[in-house]
């Protein structure tokens, strides 16, 4: 049982550094000229995502309970929509 | 008190199906709390941008985003230095973690040297917190966020000092989970500073 979690955090560390290249990519060259909205949604998208990945699995919210889960997911919600919508 | 019952425990309480949060329920409360004001931080940068897109938009190319995205990269990985040295104490039989702490150490230096050398840079060049509102945000902000940074290394100097002991007890395990806990928060606050004061606005 622990051998897969033990392994999961290095999964998670690549995913991460994986999204960031994307995404620093994205906010530096291709679609921002293209399409404002559409690069503003996928940039704050994949923060938010990386965000998630951070709270559940090196925070281990995963393993916490429901009400501290919903509470991450309901913070991580109301910064995407509120920055969505201020940036748009 | 024996060492051995108490090693024992901890790793029976880890095995267990039942919801926890890692480290201290006391640590979590500071953790909540600085969420949410960085939430409010983040939300009333949004809305000055908004007022006053050019005024952001000209602030915001001035920055060096190469800065933003280095530090990102150091901050994940030593986030997962940290996460594997915690991991390796939980370990039965435990390994040495001492290692993972020291590199995530080492990120963390390099964290505050690069934050340094940009702020010098850009003191350099005339941009000061009174430039105007973005280097106001742009500065505070990002020192708030410094300031973390450095407490965090100082309990990452304890955790260290924590995992070299040739024992350790529950009590440590918890002292590492919410030094490690603290330290994923610093990461995580900085996942969403670098795209909301380096590269989202318009061009």
């Amino acid at each position: 049982m622990q051998t897969p979690a033990r392994d999961s955090v290095t999964w998670v560390w690549l995913l991460l550094m994986l999204i960031t290249a994307g995404s620093w990519a994205v906010g530096s060259h291709v679609l921002l000229a293209a399409n404002h909205l559409l690069a503003v949604g996928a940039i704050l998208l994949f923060t938010c995502i990386k965000m998630h990945l951070v709270i559940r699995h090196f925070m281990e919210v995963n393993h916490a309970p429901g009400w501290l889960k919903l509470f991450c997911s309901g913070w991580l919600a109301v910064l995407f929509f509120s920055l969505l919508g201020l940036y748009r | 008190m024996n060492m051995h019952a108490t090693d024992a425990e901890a790793i029976a309480a880890r095995g267990t199906a039942a919801p926890r949060v890692p480290g201290e329920n006391s640590l979590w409360l500071l953790i909540l709390g600085d969420m949410v004001i960085y939430a409010i931080m983040f939300l009333v940068f949004a809305y000055s941008y908004q007022q006053q897109p050019d005024t952001f938009a000209a602030g915001q190319a001035l920055l060096n985003k190469s800065f933003g995205f280095i530090n990102t990269l150091l901050l994940l990985t030593s986030s997962w230095f940290v996460a594997k040295g915690v991991r390796s104490i939980r370990r039965q039989p435990r390994l040495d973690a001492s290692h993972w702490l020291l590199l995530a150490l080492v990120c963390g230096g390099a964290f505050v040297v690069s934050k340094v050398v940009e702020y010098s840079l850009k003191i350099n060049a005339g941009m000061v917190l009174t430039s105007n509102d973005f280097f106001m945000y742009y500065y505070m902000i990002t020192a708030f966020h410094l300031i973390h940074v450095l407490i965090g290394m100082t309990v990452l100097v304890f955790m260290w000092r924590t995992a070299r002991q040739p024992q350790v007890s529950a009590d440590d395990v918890r002292f590492l989970e919410s030094g490690a806990t603290f330290w994923h928060l610093v990461d995580l606050l900085w996942i969403m500073i670098f795209p909301l004061i380096y590269l989202l606005g318009r061009t």
